[in-house]
């Protein structure tokens, strides 16, 4: 029941901050959560930055350039979107490490399924890139830029078939334990 | 030509390997046993210089061995050139369009002329079996095949040191022998992990045993180890089960 309690809260937090528009409330949520868990903070900040990074870097230079050529550059509301998505993608991080997710969704089948295969297969291809990432290593003999295009083509490649093939066997697996008929 | 020191590594946290130590000759073949999860792919990785140890020392030909040496392009290229691994899932370590360039992709790297590596990879597509497969992509190859292909990959470079995870795993029995006399007969210091009792002796003349518990508990000859029943037992490497001789069904422990 806790761990439904927690999701129940996540998703109003999610709503909630979106809905809302004030960067000092922002800053003061993602304070809060900090001081909740300040080891959490220190173990995941870069993951957390990795993550948003693209998204943030392009929205607010795509922004800046927009309006910058009207000059009319609102920075209040840079720093808005910036802290509005840095928050929601910290709860985030936050709640799947503070939650157990498989009991949070048992009330629902499809969903726990859903939950298993995606995690499954994360900690499969993580894996399997690990290795890839090794492998690579140590067939280099001679450190050349060049070499990263044979290995970024065959990373896709691989990760392509490999994603159609699974994705096969996954559906037959679940076909074969009744989960569904077609 | 080797030489571990009470190396000890973790993963997340949980350790894998709890105070290694052992030395391997030049030319030894050597057999890592192990059940699944007793740390024999890790302790090949460090020996690879992919991985290096929290705590203890590695050394290769009586230089020890540390992320910054890699820095050293000369040394690393000697490194890589001399001390080859093959991993568990051959997939992981291909990338090239055709059968041919994978082999000749290490070959390359030491700017050979094309008319010498063009003989080193029919050297060894053929010794290996698949000159057939050379023209086409190595992901339509089978995992035995792909198998193949990766060690005609790595001993086109001539190593000096072979390191090989469950190389038998994805092979049919005939080509398990087939790769079983080629390795006898290369002039190579080898280190191959297996978890295969039945196999390990085809493999090597030495064994290193690891146990559950990620450390070492026999290193020695490997007929003597397989007479040892409750060190087997202790490494989790033999089971018991039931089975009928004619109507007379009993149960003990098995190595195969």
């Amino acid at each position: 029941m806790k761990e439904k309690i927690k999701l129940g809260i996540y998703i109003y937090l999610l709503i909630f901050f979106t809905i809302l528009n004030n960067p000092y409330f922002y800053f003061i949520s993602i304070l809060f959560l900090v001081l909740l868990d300040l080891k959490f903070l220190i173990r995941n900040i870069k993951r957390i930055l990795l993550s948003i990074l693209l998204f943030n870097l392009t929205i607010t230079l795509a922004y800046a350039i927009f309006t910058g050529i009207k000059s009319e550059v609102d920075f209040d509301y840079i720093i808005l979107i910036n802290l509005r998505v840095f928050l929601l993608t910290y709860l985030t991080f936050f709640f799947i490490s503070h939650t157990n997710l498989f009991l949070a969704l048992n009330f629902s089948k499809n969903l726990s399924a859903l939950l298993s295969i995606a995690l499954s297969q994360i900690i499969h291809y993580n894996k399997i890139m690990e290795d890839m990432k090794f492998a690579q290593k140590s067939r280099v003999i001679v450190n050349d830029k060049k070499l990263l295009k044979y290995f970024s083509k065959a990373e896709i490649n691989y990760f392509f078939t490999k994603s159609i093939n699974n994705a096969k066997e996954a559906a037959l697996g679940m076909k074969s334990r009744g989960f569904f008929n077609d | 030509m080797i030489e571990v020191s009470g190396i000890t590594f973790s993963y997340n946290e949980k350790e894998v390997l709890k105070e290694i130590s052992f030395k391997i000759e030049e030319r030894e073949r050597v057999v890592l046993l192990g059940c699944n999860g007793s740390g024999k792919s890790t302790i090949l990785k460090i020996l690879n210089g992919l991985i290096f140890p929290e705590k203890g020392k590695y050394f290769f030909k009586g230089q020890s061995i540390e992320k910054g040496s890699f820095k050293n392009a000369e040394f690393s290229k000697n490194f890589r050139k001399s001390n080859v691994m093959l991993f568990q899932s051959p997939d992981v370590m291909i990338f090239n369009p055709t059968c041919y360039d994978e082999i000749a992709f290490g070959l390359r790297q030491l700017d050979l002329p094309e008319k010498e590596t063009r003989e080193i990879v029919l050297r060894w597509a053929k010794l290996l079996e698949i000159e057939k497969y050379l023209n086409i992509p190595p992901f339509e190859l089978s995992g035995g095949e792909k198998q193949k292909l990766i060690l005609a990959c790595l001993l086109a470079l001539q190593p000096e040191v072979l390191l090989l995870d469950e190389p038998m795993a994805n092979l049919d029995p005939k080509s398990q022998g087939y790769i079983i006399d080629l390795l006898w007969d290369l002039p190579v210091t080898s280190i191959i992990s297996t978890h295969n009792l039945s196999l390990a002796p085809e493999l090597g003349e030495r064994a290193i045993l690891l146990s559950e518990d990620h450390k070492i508990i026999y290193d020695g000859a490997i007929e003597e180890l397989l007479s040892k029943e409750e060190l087997l037992i202790e490494a989790n490497l033999i089971h018991k089960h039931k089975h009928k001789h004619r109507q007379l069904a009993h149960s003990h422990y098995h190595k195969h």
